[in-house]
Parts: C-alpha cells; sequence; structure tokens
C-alpha cells in the first residue's frame, strides 16, 4: 500500500515538474524569440503551436453559413408547452433547464456517432445511414440534415481546397460524390441512402482540417449551445447581455464537460435518446401556432 | 384471389403471454427469447400486468456493480404474417438496473406492430424514476421477400435497419428530465396490416389543436352538427389534457412511429386504448386479446 502511495505521489511530482518546465521553457522561447537581436529587425513570428487553431476559429464563428440560426432544437415548442403563468419558474430558470436537457439529449444520441467519424471516417456513410435510422423525429431530422449539407457544401466549396489529403478529406469527396449521384437522395422510404447528418460530417471536416477531437466534441456541443441561446435571444427569453453570460459562464463549461465525459465511452450501438421529452417537444413544434423557427 | 391475409374470424389469433416468476425479473435475470412467425401466420404477444424490474440486492462493500436485468427478444416475420406485441408497461423499481433489445426481421409483406412504455416505477412508494439505468432498444429490418431461406438473415449487405428507437436512461438527474411525466412509450408500425393504424395515429397528430393558438369560435357562431369521429375526438382531447398526455406521430422510413408520454400510467392506457378501439384495426385483425393490455 504504502509504496504504491508513493509511487503515484512521485509520478504526480514527475508530471508537475515536466508542466513546470516546459511551461519556462516556453517562457524563455517567447522571450528569446521576441528580445531582437538588431532593434530594427521585426520580432519573428511565435512558434506555431503557441497559436490559435485556425480552422477551429472558423469553424466555431456563428457566422458559418450553416443555416443553425434557423433551428431552436425544441426551445421554441419547449416554451409554447410551459407557458408562462404564475407561480411558474421564471423564464431563465426554465431556459437554463432546457439548454442543460437539450445538450445531454445531444450527447447520449450524436456524440457517439461524431466520435465514431473521426475515428474512423471511412466509415462516414455507414455512420450517416446508421444515424438516420436512429432519427424518429423529422423535425429534428430536418435540422440536422440541413446543417449537415450545408456544411459539406461549404466543405466543397471553400474548405476542402486548403486541407490536405487525408482519409477524412477522401471520404468526405467520396460522400459528397455519393450524395450527387441520382437517386442516392431520395427521401422514399423504400430507398434510403445518404441523408448528410450533421455530426458524422462534422466530424469528418473537423479531422481533415486537423482539429483535435476533443476540440472538435467540445465546440459541436458548444456550437449548439450557442444556437439554442442565440434562438433564445430571438424568441425574448433573454437580452444579449444574458445570452453572452450563459455562454460565458462556468455552469455551461461544466455542463459540457460534463455530458462529453459522461457519454465518451459509448458506442454506437449503445447510443440513444437520454432525454425523451425532447423528442415529444420537438416532433410537437409543427403544432405551434405561430413559430420563427424551424425546429 | 384470396386475400393475402386469411379472415380471422374462423381462426382466432393465438395469444401468448410473457410471464415472469413472481411477475417480475430480479438482478440479473437474462430473459432472451427468439420467435419466428411463419407465412400467413399471426400472433398477439402480451403481458398479465406490468414487469416489475427489482434492484439488486443491497450488499455492503462490493466493488464489482450489480449485474444488470436483461430482457432480449428476437422475431423473424415472414411474408403474409403479423405480430402485434403489445405488453403491458415495464415497472423499473428504484435502484434497478435494466436493459431489454428487441430485434424485428420483417420480410416484405410481413406486419409488425409494437408497443413499447415505460413506468416511473412504484409510485404509491413514492418512486419516481428512481433507477439505476434503463436502457431500450428496438430495431426494425428490412429483410428481402423471400430473404430467409436465400439466407439472407443477418447478412448487412441484404438487411437493412429501418428504424432504431433507443432509449439511454443513466445518471442522477433522470427524474428532472422526465417533466412530471410518469409513463413514456413507443409505439412502431410496419407492413400492410398496419397501414390503416398508421394513417390514423398521423392524422390525428395533424388534427392535434395548435398549441398556444387562441380559440376565436364566439357566440355568434353556428353550432355545428359534430360527426361520430368529431365527437369521439373532443372528448379523447378532454381526456388528454386532464391526464397530461403527450403524443406525435410521423411516417419515417417506411414506418409508422408515435411517440407518447403522460402523467399517469392509467391516463397513457386510457389513450392508447381509445386510439386502438376508435381506429378497430387491431380488435378485428387480432381480437380481442390484442386489446387486453388497454383493458
Amino acid at each position: 500500500m504504502t509504496s504504491s502511495a508513493d509511487e503515484s505521489t512521485l509520478k504526480d511530482e514527475i508530471a508537475r515538474l515536466e508542466a513546470e518546465l516546459s511551461l519556462v521553457r516556453s517562457q524563455l522561447q517567447l522571450i528569446s524569440s521576441s528580445t531582437p537581436s538588431e532593434p530594427d529587425e521585426p520580432a519573428p513570428p511565435p512558434p506555431k503551436t503557441l497559436l490559435p487553431s485556425h480552422p477551429l476559429l472558423l469553424l466555431s464563428d456563428s457566422a458559418l453559413p450553416l443555416g443553425s440560426f434557423a433551428f431552436s432544437s425544441g426551445l421554441e415548442s419547449y416554451l409554447a408547452h410551459h407557458p408562462n403563468t404564475p407561480g411558474n419558474t421564471l423564464a431563465a430558470e426554465r431556459f437554463h433547464h432546457f439548454l442543460s436537457l437539450t445538450l445531454t439529449s445531444l450527447a447520449t444520441s450524436t456524440l457517439p456517432y461524431l466520435i465514431a467519424a473521426y475515428t474512423k471516417p471511412p466509415n462516414l456513410q455507414d455512420l450517416d445511414a446508421e444515424l438516420d435510422a436512429c432519427t424518429l423525429c423529422p423535425v429534428a431530422r430536418r435540422a440536422s440534415v440541413a446543417q449537415g449539407r450545408a456544411l459539406l457544401t461549404l466543405w466543397d466549396r471553400a474548405l476542402g481546397s486548403e486541407a490536405g489529403p487525408s482519409e477524412a478529406a477522401t471520404a468526405l469527396s467520396n460522400f459528397s460524390q455519393a450524395m450527387k449521384t441520382p437517386n442516392s437522395r431520395l427521401d422514399d422510404a423504400e430507398n434510403i441512402a445518404l441523408s448528410g447528418h450533421f455530426a458524422p460530417v462534422w466530424a469528418a471536416v473537423t479531422c481533415a482540417l486537423g482539429i483535435s477531437l476533443h476540440s472538435s466534441a467540445y465546440t459541436f456541443l458548444f456550437s449548439h449551445a450557442k444556437a439554442v441561446v442565440s434562438a433564445a435571444v430571438r424568441a425574448s427569453v433573454m437580452g444579449p447581455y444574458k445570452a453572452q453570460e450563459v455562454l460565458a459562464s462556468g455552469w455551461l463549461r461544466g455542463k459540457i464537460e460534463g455530458v462529453m465525459g459522461a457519454n465518451w465511452e459509448r458506442k454506437v450501438e449503445e447510443a440513444g435518446q437520454g432525454v425523451v421529452m425532447c423528442d415529444l417537444w420537438i416532433g410537437r413544434h409543427e403544432l405551434l401556432y405561430s413559430r420563427i423557427f424551424n425546429s | 384471389m384470396p386475400s393475402p391475409f386469411p379472415s380471422t374470424t374462423s381462426i382466432p389469433v393465438p395469444l401468448l403471454f410473457l410471464l415472469t416468476y413472481g411477475g417480475g425479473l430480479v438482478s440479473g435475470d437474462h430473459i432472451s427469447l427468439s420467435i419466428r412467425l411463419d407465412p400467413s401466420t399471426r400472433l398477439t404477444i402480451t403481458t398479465q400486468g406490468s414487469t416489475k424490474i427489482f434492484r439488486p440486492p443491497v450488499t455492503p462493500s462490493t466493488t464489482t456493480s450489480p449485474p444488470t436485468t436483461r430482457q432480449d427478444l428476437t422475431v423473424h416475420i415472414c411474408p403474409h404474417a403479423a405480430l402485434w406485441l403489445a405488453p403491458d408497461p415495464v415497472q423499473p423499481f428504484a435502484g434497478s438496473l435494466y436493459a431489454q433489445t428487441q430485434i424485428f426481421h420483417v420480410e416484405r409483406g410481413g406486419s409488425l406492430g409494437v408497443v413499447d412504455w415505460v413506468s416511473e416505477g412504484r409510485k404509491a412508494r413514492g418512486e419516481q424514476w428512481a433507477f439505476e439505468k434503463w436502457r431500450g432498444r428496438n430495431e426494425v429490418w428490412d429483410v428481402p421477400f423471400g430473404g430467409e431461406e436465400k439466407g439472407e438473415v443477418g447478412n448487412k449487405k441484404k438487411m437493412r435497419m429501418l428504424v432504431r428507437d433507443a432509449v439511454v436512461l443513466e445518471g442522477r438527474d433522470i427524474g428532472e428530465r422526465m417533466d412530471g411525466k410518469g409513463v413514456f412509450g413507443t409505439v412502431i408500425l410496419r407492413g400492410r396490416l398496419f397501414e390503416g393504424l398508421g394513417w390514423f395515429f398521423v392524422e390525428e397528430f395533424g388534427a392535434l389543436p395548435r398549441i398556444g393558438g387562441r380559440d376565436w369560435g364566439g357566440a355568434g357562431e353556428r353550432v355545428k352538427e359534430l360527426t361520430d369521429r368529431e365527437r369521439w375526438r373532443k372528448e379523447r382531447l378532454r381526456r388528454e389534457k386532464e391526464d397530461g398526455v403527450l403524443w406525435t406521430a410521423c411516417f419515417v422510413r417506411g414506418c409508422t412511429v408515435v411517440k407518447f408520454a403522460a402523467e399517469e400510467v392509467e391516463g397513457a392506457r386510457q389513450w392508447l386504448g381509445s386510439m386502438l378501439r376508435e381506429e378497430g384495426s387491431v380488435g378485428r385483425e387480432f381480437g380481442e386479446g390484442g386489446l387486453m393490455f388497454v383493458r
């Protein structure tokens, strides 16, 4: 017992010292690189590893033309099912509750497909077909497919040419080729082919652009939260500053990290709906008397 | 030309009861059932009460997690055969661990109707979604006509998964995800025999009142003579509101999928029974045995 405790203490100590060493090294690197040898010469650029990931900044931009703003992921329907009545909890509280539910739902049902497609890009078409069989709500399907196809178009027209050759890049070009061939896009029930769901396409694109799996998954979930928060602003649940406060909050970070951790090991065969009410709210979006969003 | 579906007035549809010792399953029980419906046969499977899932015994200082209770069902449905699987809900007690998988291979021309529902536990004891883990998976596979004889069952190139309805409930916050509902479920329908019922659900879903709309019907409006169907619908909607029933229905990938939730099992039972009796085909094609579970 004592020896193993000592061992782990020592290991921790080594890890701590190593981290400290690399920090000091990078500081030295910064100082030496920013100390001009000749006073008039411009400073050489800092090492690449100290710069943020360029493609990640691009993909996390809410101006990315995926049309994500058109979907509320059930928020609009949820609010309609929980109208403001005296004694009801505040809209902001209900919003936090919904945001937490929708992140759980996305992580249990869809995150495994993202991870699988990122890990094995050649399986992209099979994963897309399997995810389609699991997406039983037409409203949710529309939202996923609209964003996935938009990202695929973006890949074809803008992102693909900059990415070097890779398994993921090949999988994406095959996928988009197959989408264009006649009959493969038929939504006819008896002739199902490719759909272009968001999560697997996102995984392949981030993989092809060299974004790490953790960053890819975190950004996918965070972008979902951003879209729902933005929908809340337009549905007058909260103002723009409150919205940024939610997005900046440790609560949201913890939530995303929590659902990622709880579902990281989940295989696609074990993926499933974790919040059954989400299916009902999203499905009943079609019954709303007036609608701002498409989901 | 004889009808591909023999009339059931002469031969009653056999009724298969799934019985468990003491009406429930204990920790570690694993039931595995495989059923084949020959061409032009029919079968109803039901239960005589909810399937209780007991919690594992509390044993102090165990390091291994207690075993999960499992039920696996695989059914092959030949052409012109029809299965109606309509049990009472599964009732997972507090602390229980449960996983069920139901796989249906439906050859072209075969028909399948499944009801799968879960309750919150022993409400009288204050249990509300207090189980440890609940997993459910229903898969409907499309098998080509005569695919079984050609040995195509199990060949993923020849068979196609039409829908996978999977639910994964794990974690400490399951009750919070249920929005006050005490039961939820799914109905999946496939094949000619259930076509009418599928349309009925989808059309009744479309006829639900808009959410958030106003009732403009004033005193000045002429009182319309209601048809029988309209009278029934009015009464059903009143009950839905009273029992907190929420539901959706849609056609997806060659199947009809209905999702429902209600505050209590009896409310859901009442709703389901009302829908099935009004449409009538289950009673007509499978006899009263097919409606036992909603009595």
